[in-house]
């Protein structure tokens, strides 16, 4: 018998840790097999992908701000994921087999971190979904960048979804526990993402919950603590799989992962409350970047383009928009100069006055026309063109931004503070400004037929009844396009494109003076024009009275008078 | 054998304690909880009150959609009170504590202080709230009639959340959930009508007795002797199919 020598002993292996890893690994892989091929889990990721689709499709792609829909959408995995993985954790219970599985060698700690190391599987999923929709994006001439940070916050709300589902399944072992938990969590979600609202003043306790969206305002002037606030998800996602553990006698390991996530948990929480630097104020953002826009203008023709940094391919698109409008206009009365300045207007900034933030933006001066930081693409084109153009027919017509002020800007709750919003309803310049717009493309066209289809005045109004009107929804030049046109107007401006182009350019221009005159009202431009359809030759009768009003959709009173 | 009142009244001791309730506090907790943040919040308008109600209906169909469960259905399926009736049981006794939670939510929404009384349609947020518990349970009684009968809820309540992100995505023009003052209003209604409609009938379909879903072929409508096929037979021989077959099945193997 050989003696045993230091070369020929070998280390004596923990076999128990080695086959305790080593059965979580296979099983794991059994169970994130069938989570993958699980009804929930796969319908949850094709209506994620379905919201990632749905809610960009008509935008173009703007990465700073597709990053965080990937992760809105992602929330829809993460909830299926959680109802997922809390059945599979409650199958033994469901199938009564708890007493038989006892009897195996694997002991529940296992099965419980096997159950959750298969969420790695969705996880993946998620991941591949966020990077197909990115690749999506990415093919469709994209401006700015996406934040690496909030990319991985959609897997990472995937895993922690799964990961409660696990641990609900150990200390609430009941199937109708998760449903009530996912809506509870998604109302409670929206309701503190609304109720905060998108001020970063004050509003920093918001981050403690898993998903936080933009709310509207640009991302630009956005501090959005995307790093901590994924680590922040990373250690919740590591405490919950311990809390799951702890479930079973615990173990050192649990007991030191569980203190460390705890640790890591409260330093990026806390992070992400701190207070704003006031270098960081939105105002001094919107100053800074609209500052650094304004160098670097491009100038064509006699229009000057001032995009905001990131946003430099959109100025082929936008000049694309207005030469249209100013080829069909007189020499005498193209606007100039004119600037087309993109702005955080029609962006919400004026919301966060309401929270201590910033006030509202600068207005727009006579010679500009401001387009947002969206632009409209596939079906949501032809709004965007439409709205850009009628920004600048509507200089070119002689309507000032000044007291455009629509209803869509009074604040909920705001009764008889006596708004004042103009409409050139009834003139026939917004005839003229309409037309300028719809023509100048077949888009644009669709898009006012289908709006006035969809909005009435399709026929002319009786004397006496209200005059119809119509509102473009999201103006791409706020606030001009926020203005009511009238409803008959953009009938007759409907009527007018049917016709040649060429020939209605050359009335418009040989009767110019007359119909951007004030005064002259839309049946005096239908006789002008040459327009088909009766002209009943209703009055204004309801923006010509100064102590008219209406009530807005808010109860607000505001007061409606005539374009001057 | 005619159904009587006194029959379903009967049947409301044993069922009461067999009805899962575990999900109806907290649903129910959690829906007053929205509702009330929403009528504290001086910005919120209609809309948003509206909004609120529609996630406490939501919350309280999830927890009415463990109604129909029943872990003992392959016992209870020999009985002589008809399916059908045992579930409309179940349902009422499961619609008395949804209506007063609803009520409650109802009750701090108005209030709050709106423009007009209108901006507050009670009556067909109500029939919303009617449509979307009956479509879950008629999902519930879908799932059991063809799987397992202690899995409808968890996979109504599952379906109830997929469906209700499914209509946010839908156009505008066709989507369900519209608000006072826009065109679609009433028809939108009209369509809620109908949605109720159709998943009342299909939960009455689902709840009627295998036995009764099929043609009786001979004396007894099956059984031994009649030259029908039998799926599976308990243990004192009388035939057994249907849902109860496949659970017969499903206990007698183990499955890990």
């Amino acid at each position: 018998m050989t003696a045993a020598t230091p070369d020929t002993v070998r280390p004596v292996r923990r076999h128990g840790g080695l086959r305790a890893a080593a059965r979580v690994r296979v099983l794991a892989r059994i169970e994130g097999r069938r989570l993958l091929a699980r009804p929930t889990v796969l319908a949850g990721a094709g209506l994620s992908l379905l919201t990632m689709v749905t809610l960009t499709r008509t935008t173009a792609p703007v990465l700073n701000r597709d990053d965080t829909t990937a992760s809105a959408a992602l929330l829809v995995l993460a909830a299926a994921t959680l109802l997922a993985t809390n059945a599979a954790a409650l199958r033994s219970r469901r199938r009564a087999t708890d007493e038989l599985l006892a009897s195996m060698p694997t002991p529940p700690r296992v099965r419980t971190l096997a159950s959750l190391c298969s969420v790695a599987g969705v996880v993946a999923l998620a991941g591949l979904l966020g990077g197909a929709f990115l690749l999506w994006r990415l093919a469709a001439d994209p401006v700015t960048a996406p934040d690496p940070f909030e990319l991985l916050t959609g897997p990472a709300l995937v895993a922690l979804g799964g990961c409660l589902g696990v641990a609900l399944a150990r200390w609430a072992p009941s199937v109708t526990v998760a449903p009530v938990v996912v809506v509870g969590l998604a109302a409670l979600e929206f309701s503190v993402n609304l109720l905060i609202g998108g001020s970063e003043y004050g509003g920093r306790v918001k981050w403690l919950a898993p998903f936080v969206g933009q709310h509207g305002v640009a991302r630009e002037l956005l501090i959005r603590p995307t790093g901590w606030h994924l680590a922040y998800l990373v250690a919740l996602v590591a405490v919950l799989g311990c809390v799951a553990l702890l479930r079973h006698p615990a173990t050192r390991p649990t007991i030191a992962t569980a203190g460390a996530a705890v640790l890591v948990l409260l330093l990026a929480g806390g992070a992400q409350l701190r207070p704003l630097d006031p270098a960081q104020d939105p105002n001094a953002l919107a100053a800074e970047l609209t500052a650094a826009a304004a160098q670097d203008c491009e100038q064509r023709d006699d229009v000057t383009y001032c995009a905001l940094p990131g946003y430099e391919p959109w100025v082929d698109r936008w000049a694309a928009t207005v030469e249209p409008v100013l080829a069909r206009l007189p020499e005498r009365a193209r606007p100039r100069p004119l600037t087309v300045r993109q702005d955080f207007l029609g962006t919400r900034l004026e919301s966060l006055a309401d929270h201590g933030g910033p006030g509202t933006a600068a207005e727009p001066t006579h010679s500009e026309v401001r387009p947002g930081l969206w632009r409209g693409r596939n079906a949501g084109e032809g709004a965007y063109q439409f709205g850009l153009a009628l920004g600048v027919a509507a200089l070119a017509v002689g309507l000032s931004p000044d007291g455009a002020l629509s209803p869509a800007d009074a604040l909920p709750g705001q009764v008889g503070e006596g708004l004042q919003a103009c409409t050139p309803a009834g003139q026939a310049r917004s005839v003229v400004a309409l037309w300028l717009a719809g023509q100048t493309s077949e888009r644009s066209a669709e898009y006012l037929r289908n709006e006035v289809e969809r909005q009435g005045g399709t026929t002319a109004p009786a004397i006496g009844t209200p005059a119809p009107e119509i509102y473009f929804a999201r103006p791409a030049a706020h606030p001009i396009g926020a203005l009511n046109f009238g409803g008959w107007e953009a009938a007759v401006a409907v009527q007018l494109l049917r016709q040649a182009p060429d020939h209605i350019a050359g009335l418009v221009d040989r009767h110019w003076d007359t119909l951007s005159d004030p005064a002259t009202t839309t049946d005096e431009a239908l006789a002008l024009l040459g327009a088909d359809g009766p002209a009943p030759g209703r009055p204004p009768a309801d923006v010509s009275d100064p102590s008219s009003t209406e009530a807005g959709s808010s109860g607000t009173d505001w007061r409606l008078v005539a374009c001057p | 054998m005619p159904v009587t009142p006194r029959q379903a009244l009967r049947l409301v001791r044993p069922l009461a304690p067999a009805i899962s309730w575990a999900p109806i506090a907290p649903a129910g907790g959690l829906a007053l909880l929205l509702v009330w943040l929403r009528a504290q919040d001086a910005y919120s308008g209609p809309e948003e009150l509206i909004v609120a109600l529609r996630a406490a209906a939501i919350l309280l169909a999830a927890a009415a959609a463990f109604a129909l469960d029943d872990a003992a259905a392959g016992t209870t399926a020999s009985t002589p009170s008809p399916l059908l009736l045992r579930r409309t049981v179940r349902v009422a006794l499961v619609a008395l504590p949804t209506t007063a939670l609803w009520a409650g939510a109802l009750w701090l929404a108005a209030r709050k202080p709106l423009p007009e009384p209108s901006s507050l349609p009670v009556a067909l947020l109500s029939l919303e709230l009617a449509t979307i518990i009956m479509i879950t349970l008629a999902l519930a009684a879908a799932v059991i009639r063809w799987g397992d009968s202690n899995s409808g809820g968890l996979a109504a309540s599952s379906a109830l959340l997929g469906l209700t992100v499914l209509t946010w995505l839908i156009p505008e023009g066709v989507r369900p959930w519209v608000y006072p003052g826009e065109p679609q209003w009433a028809a939108a209604h009209r369509w809620w009508a109908v949605a109720l409609i159709a998943s009342l009938a299909w939960f009455v379909w689902a709840g009627l007795d295998p036995r009764r879903r099929r043609r009786p072929q001979g004396p007894a409508g099956g059984g031994l002797g009649t030259g029908r096929r039998t799926r599976q037979t308990t243990g004192s021989g009388a035939p057994v199919q249907g849902p109860a077959c496949r659970e017969a099945r499903r206990r007698a193997h183990f499955r890990p």
